[in-house]
């Protein structure tokens, strides 16, 4: 509305056909969004089911107006996995309180190429086994990136209860160094054959399981994270951008806010 | 006959007095205008109260009269007292009876009983009916109202009411207008089901040709408006409402049935400069509100 009637303003006190076209915005299909605009991590506590680990160093998550892909700020996650087999955590969590389906997607920017001798997770979904015992919890499917012989990093989903990458339907699509890309996946945690998981990496179809059972119970957590072990160089810095949990699908085109 | 030698009086002052005043200049005006009605037209227009008897020369002193024609109107003075019709068509046949009658009343002439002298004396030739004298200077539209849309996503159908009001004298006056219209039906963009609600504002100015009791006016002018939309049929939907401006054009029929009262149609069409973009989030822009808004209404004009 204040943006309608400043757009009105302008053009009567210009008296000129100038560009300023008002937007109206009927609906929105989104459950949740971050923007890290607060200038904070907020996001993801408030409302109640979510949370972001750790908080201290050597790793560090914090907003940060270093990079964003809209607005001042992004989230910084940086981790210092210095020690071999030992993985560095820093994660934004979203869980408890999810619908059973949903899209749950971000942007992520690389700031520089990193080697990944063993894993690298940057999204994660993740289940539990009695729905309100967080100590039942574990892991689904991880979105991870791998270095390619070429020193490219690529793109890849593993399942955790097939201990195995899904067959992908765009095989290993290039991650950006430099530049912001969007990951999305729509999850539908069924109990029985109608449970579904698709994933997409800047838009473009990168893996569908559909038709199986996903999690024992309707409990979902979604983390946008850097996860790895024997990276280098260290520490490893991602950032993340523009988090949403939407009925319908957001891609790269999506609008978070007016 | 005292009344036939009062007429005969008025007659023979018209004389010279009309004679005078066709030709004399409007005391706001630097030349003459006209010569509507025509001193012999006034003149023939008192004939029939003398109701064809031969009258003697008055011997009184002959009353001042002038008939000043300044062109959309007539100004009739006797002994002072002055009345102005307001007369767009220049009916000069028309002027002269009103002139005479005027003159009568105004000298208090002792009209006879029966009213066939002063009927015929307003009656044209062709016995068609004279419009009443049409001297508002404020005038009032008011009536139900039907809005439809062009160039939006979907066609948008509206009804409800307007009112317009038109300021001043002459063929060109000053005015606006207002409508409340609501939903008379659903558009469907994409997903959603939206209704609509308008409020349209304008201010402009209005052209006036008339035709005997025939008015046809032409508006134009900016315009505005309140637009809410209500969306539905997605969960999350909701409302949202957008200021639109531009320009509008119309045109309105009357039909001057009585003195102050006109019943009217009119139709009209709302250009929006800049038409909001509608859009569903995370999904983006999914189309466009009405860029062009045509309406009609009819209803009642009212004289003040």
């Amino acid at each position: 509305m204040a943006r309608n009637v400043r757009c009105a303003a302008i053009a009567l006190a210009a008296l000129a056909a100038t560009a300023c076209t008002p937007h109206a915005q009927l609906a929105s299909e989104l459950l949740w969004v971050s923007t890290f605009e607060g200038g904070d991590l907020a996001e993801w506590s408030d409302p109640g089911g979510g949370g972001h680990t750790p908080q201290g160093a050597p790793s560090v998550l914090a907003a940060s107006t270093e990079q964003a892909h809209r607005g001042r700020y992004a989230a910084r996650l940086s981790i210092v996995p210095t020690m071999p087999d030992v993985q560095g955590l820093a994660a934004l969590m979203r869980k408890s309180g999810l619908p059973a389906e949903a899209y749950y997607s971000a942007w992520y920017y690389v700031p520089s190429a990193v080697t990944i001798e063993k894993f690298w997770t940057i999204f994660k979904l993740r289940v539990r086994a009695v729905a309100d015992d967080m100590n039942t919890e574990a892991e689904l499917y991880d979105a991870n990136i791998r270095s390619q012989p070429s020193g490219a990093l690529t793109f890849w989903i593993y399942d955790h209860r097939i201990a195995a990458q899904i067959p992908q339907q765009t095989s290993d699509p290039v991650v950006p160094v430099g530049q912001w890309f969007h990951v999305e996946a729509f999850y539908r945690n069924a109990q029985d054959s109608t449970g579904h998981a698709t994933f997409w990496f800047n838009g473009q179809l990168v893996a569908d399981v559909d038709g199986v059972a996903m999690g024992p119970t309707p409990w979902v957590e979604w983390d946008a994270a850097n996860i790895g072990a024997n990276l280098s160089p260290v520490p490893v810095t991602i950032y993340v951008d523009d988090a949403a949990i939407s009925r319908t699908r957001v891609g790269p085109a999506g609008i978070l806010e007016d | 006959m005292a009344f036939a030698a009062h007429v005969a009086s008025l007659a023979a002052a018209l004389t010279t007095a009309s004679a005078r005043a066709v030709v004399a200049a409007d005391a706001e005006q630097a030349t003459p205008v006209g010569q509507c009605p025509r001193a012999e037209a006034v003149r023939a227009a008192l004939q029939p109260v003398v109701s064809g008897e031969d009258a003697p020369a008055a011997p009184a002193p002959a009353p001042a009269i002038e008939v000043v024609d300044v062109g959309d109107a007539f100004r009739v003075t006797v002994n002072g007292r002055q009345r102005e019709y307001r007369d767009e068509s220049r009916d000069c046949a028309r002027r002269a009876r009103m002139a005479a009658v005027f003159a009568a009343i105004a000298l208090e002439l002792p009209l006879p009983q029966e009213p066939a002298p002063r009927e015929a004396a307003l009656r044209s030739p062709a016995s068609t009916p004279a419009a009443p004298p049409w001297t508002a200077t404020t005038q009032v539209e008011i009536g139900p109202a039907f809005e439809s849309s062009v160039g939006a996503s979907d066609d948008v159908a509206l009804v409800g009411a307007s009112a317009r009001v038109a300021v001043g004298a002459g063929r060109v006056k000053g005015g606006g207008g207002v409508a409340v219209l609501a939903p008379g039906g659903d558009a469907t963009i994409g997903a959603l089901t939206v209704s609509h609600t308008h409020v349209p504002i304008d201010v402009g100015v209005r052209v006036v040709a008339l035709a005997t009791r025939w008015e046809l006016s032409a508006d134009a002018g900016v315009s505005g408006g309140w637009l809410r939309m209500r969306a539905s049929g997605v969960d999350g939907a909701g409302s949202a409402t957008v200021l639109e401006w531009g320009a509008r054009a119309g045109a309105v029929l009357r039909y001057r049935a009585w003195q102050r009262l006109a019943p009217f149609i009119g139709a009209a069409a709302q250009v929006v400069a800049f038409p909001s973009d509608l859009y569903v989030l995370p999904r983006g822009v999914i189309g466009q509100a009405p860029r062009v808004w045509l309406s009609a209404s009819a209803g009642a004009n009212m004289g003040f």
